[in-house]
This record gives C-alpha cells, structure tokens and sequence, in this order.
C-alpha cells in the first residue's frame, strides 16, 4: 500500500448525489475519522473542510426561504448537524488542524465577512436545540485546541475566534441561550459549553473588550442567576428567601458544573471591579447574599471600632447563617505586622509615613480587643463566605474554581472600589489569610507531592490545577503584605521554588508518535493552502511544564513583591538561575521545528512570551533588594537576557522588560554600566516616544532612575535623545492626550476620589455626587444595556440590577471603560513620571548640579519651563473642572500598594482639623502627586546658584482669568509671580506638599556663602512681603511633625537673616524625598 | 427510667445500636429515588417507568438517553462491536475522539470477534480481514503506549494459537467477560459525559456503609458483632452469614 485509501464517502459529500446519500457518507466519515488522527489528517488534505463549509453556507443562505417547509427543513439540519459533528472531530485533532478549518472559513469566510458558516446557527428561537448544541460543542472544541497555542503572535486564532464571537448577533444567541427558561438536558448542556467556550476563550485573553460585551449583553446577569439558584439548591442562602423571588431565577446550574460556572465567572470579573460588582449586585446574587446595609459601609475605619462595639452590647445581630460552617475567627488584629521594607533609606521621611499609613497596621494606633468573631457578613457579600465553604468542603478543581473566583472579585474590587464597601477589612485579611491562602497552599502541596500516573491523560484536572494554584495565589497576596506573610508562613515559598526548579527537568513523553502503515509522504497536487496542517502543538507535558514554570514565577513574585525576607529566602532557594533561564526566548523559528517533529522528545530551549513576562515580574520584585540586586542578580547575570527582551517583537514582554530593568538602572546597580554599555538609554528614549501609555510610563521611570545621579553626560544626553520640546509638550500634558479632556464632564470624579485619592481624602466630598448631565455622552449606551437585558427576546428575564446600586455601578463602569477618563489616567501617570525625570536631572546637590539647571533652563528656554510649571501650580477656573483622579497605582510593584485597604483615615484629615478655615478647593488643582513633583522641580532649582533663586522669585506669570468667584477662593486669580502661586498649598490637605512647600521656602533662602548675604536677604524679605512668612508661620502648628520642622527651620532662617541672628546651623537644603521618589518598584 | 425499662423488657437481646437503627428509618421517597437512580444509572427503562409510576415518583426518566445505553450494552455484550461503535458517535461523537483508552478497547474487542470468526472458518478473507482491521484500525496507535502494544500483540497471538492451547491470560480475551467489562466502561463514558455520577448511588452507599462499620471496629465503638447487610428477606434468618459481615463490597459486581 503506497497511500492511504481515501475513504469512499468523500467523494460522495464533495460532489453530493442526494441528500440521503450524502448524510449517509456524512455519518459514514464521522465513524471513519473519530478517533483516528491519521485519517483526519488524511481527509483535511483531499480537501474535506471546503465541503463542509459549503454545506453549513447553504443551509445559512436559504435559511429564510426554508425555514417555513418542515419537510427540507429537518434533512437539511441533518447535514449540519453531520457536518458540525465532523468539524469538531477535527479539531479534536488538536491545534494542527484549526489552521485549515480557520483557513477553510468555517468561523467566517475570507473575503466575505457577513458571512459565519457555523456561527449563524446559534439562537434557540430559530434553531433546534440539538443544532445548538452540535454547534456550541464545535466552538468549544476549536476554543480548547486554540488554547494549547503556547506563543501566539499578536493577532492570533484564538482573537479572531473571538472577535467573530463575542460581535452581534453571535452574542446576543449566546446570552440568549444562557437567559433559557426550559429545564432540560440539553438546555443545560448548551449553557454548560457556552460557559467553557468563554472561559477558554477569555481566560488569558488581554482587554477586557469582550468582557465587557458578555455583560452589555446579559450574559453575566444569567449566569448570576443560575448560581443564585444552585446555591439555593444546596442550601446556602444568606437570607429568607421569597417563593416569588426563587421562581424569578433561572433554573440553577447542576452540582456537577460548578466548576465551570465558577470558571467563567473569574474569567468575567477578572480585574475588574465593575463587573464583580455587577455579579455581586445583580438582583439573583442579592436575593441570596445581600449586600452589608449602606450606611455602614460609609463609616470610616475607626467610627466603624466604636460601632461595632455598640452594636455588640445594644443590638443583637442577626447572625449570617453561613457563620455556622465557617471557623470562627477572633476579629482582634495585633498589628505587629510589619511591611515595609526597611532596605530603602533613599525613601526618606517624605515617603514612608504616608505610605505606611496606607497600611492597615501602621494606621491603627492601638489594637482592637474584641471578644467579637468576624462574620461572614464582614466580606459585604455573603458570596465570599460561600465560596469559601464551597472551598473548604470540595477538593481539587472544585476548591480552586471557588478560591479562584473568590480572589478575582476580592482583587478586582480592593484595586478599584473607592468606599469600603465591606465593614473592615482587616477582618477579611485576616479571614482570607487563615482560610483561603493555607488551602491555597495545600492544594499546591497536594498536587507537587504526588508523581504524575504514567498513564498520561492530558485532560487530568491535576494538571489544570497544578498549574493555576499558584497564579490564584499570586493574586490574593500581591499588594498585600499580611497576606504574603500568610504564604511565607504556610511554605508556599520553598514548593513553588521546587516547582520552578522541576520545570526545567527533561520533559519524558509518555506518548509515542503513532506508527503508520503507510509511510508518510506529501500528497502530490494537493498541496494548497488551506488543505495542510498546521504545526501542532507542543506535547502537552511540554505545554504542561511551561506552564508550571509560569506560574511558579509568578507565585514567587507576588511573595517577593515587598518583604526583603521573602525576596531573600526565594533567593536562598537557589531559584537565581532558573529565573534567568526563564528569561530567554525561543530561538526564532525553532518552535516550529520542535512542532513538526510532533513529538520532539526534546524539550524546547528557550520560553514562549507568557513565561518571559512572569520572569521578569520576579526579576522585578528580586531587584528591589539592594543587596540581591548586587549579589545574587549580578552573579547571575540576569541584565543580558533582560536587556535582550526590550527590544522583543511582544508588546507585553517589552513592558515588563522595561519594568525590569527600572531597577537595574539605578546609580547602586553594579549593572548600571553594562546596561549603559549597551545602548540602553537610547532603547528607554524610544521606547518614551510611544504612544502606548503603559510603555511610556515603565520607559520614563526607568529613565528616571538613570538619571538620578548620573554624570551630565548622561543627563544632557536623555534631553536630547527626548527632545526639549516633547518634554515641555508631555509635562504640560498635550502630549498624547485628546484635546478634550481638560474641558470634559467627568461623571465619576468623587467616586474614584474617594478610593484611591488615599492621600488627600477631602471629607467634605459626597459619596456620590453624580452629575447627571456630565455623563449624558455614555448614558445612551448604559440605557441600551439595560433596555436591552429587560426586552430581548420572548422569554422574561430577571432584572438585571436593583435601582439602588445602578448609579453607583454606573459610576464605576465610567470610572473603568470611558475611554477619556482612562486617557486622564494615563496621562496623569505620563506627566508624574516626566516632571520626576526633570527633577532626577537636576537633583543631585553637588558641583555639577548648577550647570545642569542652567543648561536645562537655557534648552528648554526657562521662560517656557516655567510657564509649564506655573500652569500646573494654578488652580483650574470654573467649578466644571474635575476633581482630580489620581494615577492609577500600577497593579504589581509600586512602593504604594493600590488603594487596597479603602478605609483608612489620612494624616489629611487630622491636619484639616487643625486648620478650621475653610476646606482647601482641591478639586480646583491637578493631582496632588503633580503638584508635589512641580513643587520638587522648584526646589532642586532653588538649591542651585544664587542667581537661580533670584530667577525663580522674579519669575512672572499671566495672571489667571478670574473664575467663578463663589466656588474659587478670591486670592487665585491676584498672582503675577510663580512662586505665589505656592502660596496657597501651604493649607494643601497633603501631607507632603506642605512639606516641600516648606523646602521650597528654606532652599530659596539658602546663603551660599558671605557674598550672597544681602541676597539671601533681599529674598528673605521678598518672601516675607509676598506673604510666605504667614503660611510658613501657621505650619509651624501643623499635624504633621515633618511639617513642624521645616516650617520652624524656615523661621528660624528669617530669623537669621532679617533679625542679624547669627546662626550656625546649615543643612543641605534638598527635601531628603527629593531624589527617586518612589523607586521601588 | 422507665422507658428504658419498658424498652429492655420488650427486647432484651436488643443491642442498643439495632434500637438506633430503628429509630432512624430512611424516608420513603429517599429510598425510591436511590432505586430509580439504580434503574436508570444500570439501564432498566421498562422497569424504571413501571417503578416511577408505582412510586408516584413525579420525575419520569429520560426513556430516550436510558434505551441508548442500553442498545448500546446490548451490542457490545453481543459482539456487534462496529455498531456499538457507530452508536457511540451518534450519542455523542466526544467520547471516544477524547477517550483513546476506551476507543481502543472497542476495536481490540472487535478485533477479537474477527479473530473468532477465523477460528471457526480459517478462510484467507477472514484471516486477512482481521490483520487488515488490526493494521488499519490498532496497530497506528498501538505505537503510542506501552498498554496498547501489549493488548494488541497478545490479541494477535489468538489469532496464531489454537483455540486449546492458548494460556489462561489469552483465554481470558475469548470470554464473555471482557465484553461486559468494556461494556461497563463505555456506560460510565456515557453517563460521565451526560454529566452524571458515574455509579449508581446505592454502591455508594453500601461502600460508604462498609467503610462506617470498618471505622467504628477499629475505634471499638459499641456496634453489634455481627451487622447484616439485609439484602432481602432471606438472609434475615442465616444467622452464620459472616461472609457479608463489613463486606459491603459483596454486592457489588
């Protein structure tokens, strides 16, 4: 036998006789091919697929004709069905022969996009349930094979799959086969697979565009309700239920799919806060869980002490019933805990208070003593106690889907909700860490201890298991120090570096190539595009070791992300050289080659993007050591690999490149000089000029610690290499962002305010001041969404969200996807980071520094930088402009955690106490972290030549068009010099721009020597008569001890210098924040 | 007091565990739908309507999924392996395109009954269609496991050895047996791919009763010497039955 006999029936369904005889050969090729590779290869290259595809087209085309006769209407469903059957066979094949299925146009047809061969044939109102199903199983079997593609180029399969998915009408089929009321196998088997086909689909999926379209669509509204159901079903409601309202839900999920309903719920709410709130207030959740009562969740941290102690002696609280089968947990926290690492002196006075004070343990002053146990109630859903149960009581995939979710929504909600809308949630740390974060472990152990059956079946959820743990577990602890401890403290460190290290062991594949009785040779003639395979996929122990090899990664830089004694005991596991080997990339093209062979028993050399991308966020969290970053780091020579990646074809690997090299860079890096060597600077600049703002951000704060302390060589050079002009343009904030958006109605300013704007928390701000009118641009589209949930189709579908929480979501949902108040963001944390690097460029005190700040006046033109500067210092005119949004913390590695513990009381508000006027009009001024870095550019300017101090008091600005004269305080618009335009942030609520207003004072005092004398004092009494002496002089009450000094500092020199006081004491006259603020990252 | 009196008066060899075993008596529905699942899960559609309508059980079975499997059993325990095949794809196509172990089990079963055809007539076609089948249909992915390669050389050596000389293990390959055992398999692919516990609750629970008894002996819990398994009425009188005692796997076949 030279060739393999092509089966008989494909000549039959190539050129169909009748439509007997072809479902006939349909079925009789389906038996020929299920379960035999060979022959689907062998049936792909006679061209089967084109067959196929014709078959499903012209069923589509005369659909609308046919629809009516019952009698061609039922064989011509019979040939789709056959059809359908035979595709997803194929792709059982695996990812070789989605290639040619993709090719052959069985998602959509190349060339004529309106039409989706298999697509058009979802909805249930037009479709036969069995139809449906064959379809649905199809997709989640090219889904599957697609997710096995382990270095996917951009534009991918898998993205053209979804975007042909997750477009109308195929969504609104899917929502509306989610939204079925029938109860019956099928029913539940169909929403069962659209549920794996999101997952797969969405679950490593960058955006969040078709997220947000499953849940426009109703999607996630059913599958809310559904889950309502099963945890009726087992019992677990929170509250009294109402018959009416259980007869409200949809029919609940069966026990035995509770794993991808929790799946695909993560997959949705993943990062968002949004639609985790979505899920959680959708009226099927609140009807089981309902949310802790409002007015609590508006009390701050330490009035919530005071009244969970009165509630305990007044009122007996109705306990949650789900407490019954949790541990109780005392609610007292001790607050040893300590966070912050201690390695950094550079982070000076400036930076640690305020930053410890973001933590729950420095902010609390004594320990709470509580007879109390914390309540399931405490987590503001009773969701999060149920998935905690569900987690406690199940094994395997069951108790990971349930941690997982229970992570994402804990996540998702800590980095983006402003106000708490749970009680206290140092309690839910503390529930998290005795709970979730052990039983993360343990399942880590569990599956790490057992040695994989020789008998490999990849679909062995151990597997799947193995290799999320960790990921799951990176994401509860990160920004959460307490919660990394609980890790530490359960040993996660020492098996996830075990796991690391056996990622790298040789890859034994259990399976052999099949043996063939026909010796493989290509078909001659048929050798079209479209009609071969593709490259199959690694052996799934490979994929399987990668993925194991990521996700330890990623687990251990969680750990390491803030505690030195973590980061020194995963470098005490010997992980150094495996972490750099996971930072190169294949060679080119040697994937492919690996693939042909198809069973390659070698492993492959070199990692794939998704496992460069977690390299690199450990090498990140390792570098922010000092001493590892010059011991460990250096020896391993982690700098080439890394600095290969910047310049990598993936835009995400670049990014966390760049991030990781931020610290490499720094003057005590003994790899400053090689990276230098190398053309690094040049590489940053570049990569500055983009437009992606993520890019722009992680380049500019590299460059930023490249400048700190560098020769001014170096520094001239980044001008340059920048340009003065973009630098002036992106400090002003005209670089990238639309002209619009200083002008735009925000709707959301004091929502986002309230959460993250921890710094500045301004109490007179109004929970949710929601200007109605401001976000009429977007309602249109959220009245649609919610038209649409209450009308589509025949079928009644529960109310998606109580009236209640609509504005509040609504708010969040502007606050996530406006695509202005995103660019704000993004520019906001653009413009911090470019006003840092000018700072950096003149910061550092010395003989060199002068000539740096006059070369950087004379490039840039000191009238046009001080202009741009003064813009920034003045208050915006009129009442329209919008509250400030802070920079969005970055999610991994700043040295401020993301507002992760909303409640927190803020040095701010003490201090307002103290200065009874009236509030300070913050929302009139930029971002509190801009002003701070301008304020810093004036300092370091002042602490240059005398004649720079001169320059800076003499410098003029445009007066300010008067505002709206009842929102503005009078005295704005009457400054015609720069330096008064500081005047007023003497009272600002922030800490840290009280204290650097103060530098500012002190430094613009400074006597450089004898011969500045009558200088210093000319500027003395200038400053005197412009009115600083008064604001410094209320300074000296301040709250804020750091403010005290310097104010009193600064008197003390006016002292000296007007009263002919002789004082000897000096100090350098920099702010000890000055330098690289914020480092560490 | 007195009711404890009362009580040992009425029966005074009652062990104190048989008194709480009486107390506790199972609801009746429970018992119904753990019979109803045992006909289903075990593909008794006939007895399992009768039984729903008997025990008024408002749940009726699925006759449709039920008379599939068991067409399905049926072919397999018959030999007709290439229709049970066929049926499977019809159910649903995934189970054997995932499940290589089970696929292959199906065609070594076919395999064998070719291979009988030959014993009874040697005829060339037949002997040739057997290899053929087994190069085709075996021998490609025999290559990709061990278990595979083994199964499929000692199924070919029946076709070399004759019929009384073959060793127990090969013997064992010409038995009913075999077919019942993959048989079993295939219907628990079924039922797993319905979404479906795979066994039928009652060995469960009789595994699970087993294990209680095993657990409280080894921590001398005050149980009675000797706890039948009731089955049916008549090992309620065969007081030397020890065989079934904390043997709950007896009835499991």
């Amino acid at each position: 036998m030279a060739r393999a006999e092509v089966p008989k029936s494909l000549q039959e369904i190539r050129n169909p006789t009748s439509v007997s005889n072809q479902i006939a050969a349909l079925k009789q090729l389906k038996h020929d091919i299920i379960g035999h590779d060979q022959r689907k290869e062998l049936v792909v290259r006679h061209g089967i697929i084109g067959a196929l595809v014709r078959n499903l087209t012209d069923r589509t085309a005369v659909r609308g004709k046919r629809r009516s006769e019952d009698d061609g209407g039922a064989e011509e469903d019979e040939i789709r069905v056959q059809s359908i059957q035979i595709i997803t066979s194929l792709a059982h094949g695996g990812l070789a022969f989605i290639h040619p299925l993709l090719h052959g146009g069985v998602i959509q047809i190349v060339d004529k996009e309106a039409i989706q061969p298999l697509l058009s044939t979802l909805s249930p109102s037009t479709n036969q349930p069995k139809l449906i199903l064959e379809t649905l199983k199809c997709i989640n079997a090219m889904a599957e094979a697609l997710s096995t593609e382990v270095d996917s180029p951009e534009d991918t399969y898998m993205y053209h799959l979804s975007s042909q998915l997750y477009s109308k009408p195929t969504i609104d089929s899917l929502a509306e086969i989610v939204a079925q009321r029938a109860r019956s196998m099928t029913v539940d088997d169909q929403v069962t697979l659209v549920m794996k086909i999101v997952n797969h689909t969405l679950r490593s999926a960058e955006g969040s565009t078709h997220h947000r379209a499953l849940v426009k669509a109703g999607v996630l509204d059913c599958l809310a309700s559904r889950l309502a159901g099963l945890v009726i079903k087992m019992g677990l409601a929170s509250s009294a239920l109402d018959q009416s309202f259980i007869s409200s839900l949809l029919p609940a999920t069966s026990r035995t799919n509770l794993v991808p309903m929790l799946e695909v719920l993560a997959t949705i709410t993943k990062d968002s806060a949004y639609r985790s709130l979505r899920l959680l207030c959708s009226s099927s959740m609140l009807g089981v869980f309902p949310i802790a009562s409002a007015t609590s969740q508006q009390r701050s941290d330490d009035q919530y002490m005071t009244f969970t102690d009165e509630r305990q002696s007044s009122e007996p609280t109705t306990t949650n019933r789900l407490d019954y089968l949790l541990p109780k947990l005392q609610a007292v926290q001790n607050k040893n805990e300590h966070n912050f690492s201690k390695a950094f002196p550079v982070l000076g006075s400036l930076s640690s208070q305020s930053d410890l004070s973001r933590m729950p343990y420095f902010n609390e002053t004594q320990a709470m003593v509580s007879s109390r146990t914390i309540s399931a109630d405490e987590f503001g859903s009773g969701l999060f106690a149920w998935l905690v149960i569900v987690a406690r009581t199940t094994t395997g995939m069951e108790r990971l889907a349930a941690l997982e979710l229970l992570t994402h929504l804990v996540s998702a909600l800590d980095k983006n909700v402003m106000d708490s809308w749970a009680d206290s949630p140092r309690n839910r740390d503390r529930t998290l860490a005795f709970l979730a974060v052990p039983l993360l472990v343990r399942v880590m152990e569990e599956t790490s201890s057992k040695l994989l059956p020789k008998e490999i079946n990849t679909n062995d959820e151990r597997w799947t298991v193995k290799e999320r743990v960790p990921m799951v577990l990176a994401v509860l602890v990160e920004d959460c120090p307490s919660l990394q401890k609980a890790a530490v403290d359960a040993n996660a460190i020492k098996m996830l570096c075990q796991m690391l290290k056996k990622s790298f062991d040789p890859v034994v594949l259990a399976k052999k190539p099949m043996w063939s009785p026909n010796p493989h040779r290509p078909t001659e003639g048929l050798d079209e595009d479209g009609y071969n395979l593709h490259s199959a996929a690694l052996a799934p122990e490979a994929i399987h070791m990668l993925r194991c090899r990521a996700a330890a990664l990623r687990g251990l830089s969680a750990i390491a992300q803030k505690e030195d004694i973590h980061r020194k005991s995963v470098i005490d596991n010997g992980v150094v050289n495996c972490v750099v080997e996971s930072l190169v990339r294949y060679p080119d093209g040697s994937l492919d080659s690996i693939r042909q062979q198809y069973s390659g028993s070698s492993q492959p050399k070199g990692n794939p993007n998704f496992v460069i991308v977690e390299a690199c966020r450990l090498a990140t969290a390792l570098s922010r050591s000092v001493s590892i970053l010059r011991t460990s780091l250096i020896d391993g020579g982690v700098a080439k690999p890394i600095f290969a990646l910047l310049v990598s074809g993936s835009r995400a690997v670049r990014v966390c490149a760049t991030d990781a090299v931020t610290n490499l860079v720094l003057q005590f890096s003994p790899m400053r000089e090689e990276l230098m060597s190398q053309g690094i600077l040049k590489i940053l600049c570049n990569h500055a000029l983009w437009a992606d703002a993520e890019m722009r951000v992680s380049s500019l704060w590299a460059l930023k610690h490249l400048a700190n302390s560098a020769p001014n060589e170096v520094k001239i050079s980044i001008i340059e290499e920048l340009g003065t002009e973009w630098l002036i343009r992106s400090m002003s904030g005209e670089g990238t962002s639309s002209s619009g958006f200083h002008h735009s109605h925000l709707a959301t300013p004091n929502a986002a305010g309230q959460q993250v704007d921890l710094l500045n928390s301004v109490d007179d701000q109004p929970g949710m001041d929601m200007d109605e009118s401001g976000s009429a641009g977007d309602s249109s589209e959220d009245e649609d969404e919610d038209a649409m949930i209450d009308s589509i189709g025949e079928l009644p579908r529960p109310i998606a969200i109580p009236s209640q929480y609509r504005t509040r979501l609504k708010a969040i949902q502007q606050e996530e996807e406006n695509p202005i108040i995103i660019a704000r963001r993004d520019e906001i944390r653009v413009q911090e980071q470019v006003l840092d690097l000018v700072r950096n460029l003149i910061s550092e005190a010395g003989p060199a520094q002068p000539e740096m700040i006059d070369h950087l006046l004379q490039s840039m033109g000191a009238q046009r930088l001080f202009e741009c500067l003064a813009n920034k210092l003045k208050p915006k005119s009129g009442s329209a402009a919008p509250a400030t949004t802070p920079p969005r913390t970055r999610t991994t590695g700043t040295a401020i955690p993301a507002g992760k513990r909303p409640t927190l009381t803020t040095p701010g508000s003490t201090s307002q106490t103290q200065t009874p006027q009236q509030p300070f009009p913050e929302h009139l001024y930029i971002d509190a972290k801009l002003l701070e870095s301008v304020i810093f550019i004036l300092i370091h300017i002042a602490n240059g030549k005398p004649q720079h101090r001169h320059i800076l008091l003499s410098q003029t600005t445009t007066p300010t068009p008067l505002p709206s004269v009842t929102t503005t305080p009078p005295f704005s618009s009457q400054y015609t010099h720069l330096i008064d335009l500081t005047l007023p942030l003497f009272s600002h609520p922030g800490r840290r721009i009280r204290v650097a207003c103060c530098w500012l004072v002190h430094n613009l005092m400074w006597m450089e020597d004898q011969s500045d004398a009558n200088g210093a004092k000319g500027r003395a009494l200038e400053l005197r008569s412009r009115g600083f002496e008064e604001e410094v002089r209320r300074c000296v009450g301040d709250g804020d001890l750091d403010v005290r000094e310097r104010a009193r500092g600064c008197i003390e020199v006016w002292g000296r210098l007007l009263e002919g006081g002789n004082g000897e004491r000096s100090g350098l006259g920099i702010g000890g924040g000055g330098r690289g603020g914020g480092w560490e990252r | 007091m007195s009711t404890s009196t009362v009580s040992a008066a009425a029966t005074p060899t009652r062990h104190p565990f048989e008194r709480r075993v009486e107390e506790n008596k199972p609801s009746k529905t429970d018992i119904n739908t753990v019979i109803m699942d045992y006909l289903i899960k075990e593909g008794y559609p006939d007895s399992a309507r009768k039984f729903a309508m008997e025990a008024n059980i408002k749940q009726k079975p699925d006759d449709e999924s039920i008379r599939t499997r068991v067409e399905i059993k049926h072919a397999i325990q018959s030999g007709n392996i290439q229709s049970a095949i066929e049926k499977i794809n019809e159910l649903n196509p995934e189970i054997l395109d995932l499940d290589s172990t089970l696929h292959f089990a199906l065609l070594r079963l076919q395999l064998i009954e070719l291979i009988r055809d030959c014993s009874s007539d040697a005829s060339p076609e037949n002997v040739s269609q057997a290899i053929t089948f087994a190069t085709q249909q075996l021998s490609p992915r025999a290559s990709t496991s061990k278990a595979f390669l083994e199964d499929l050389q000692q199924t070919m050596a029946l076709l070399v050895y004759p019929g009384d000389t073959l060793t127990p293990q090969m013997s064992e390959l010409l038995k009913p047996s075999l077919r019942g055992e993959v048989a079993d398999r295939v219907n628990q692919a079924i039922l797993r791919r319905q979404g479906q516990s795979v066994e039928a609750k009652i060995k469960e629970w009789v595994r699970a009763r087993a294990w209680a008894e095993k657990e409280a002996r080894a921590s001398h819990k005050d149980v009675p010497a000797n706890l039948k398994l009731v089955l049916d009425g008549d090992d309620e009188d065969e007081e030397s039955d020890d065989g079934m005692n904390g043997n709950g796997d007896a009835m499991i076949t």
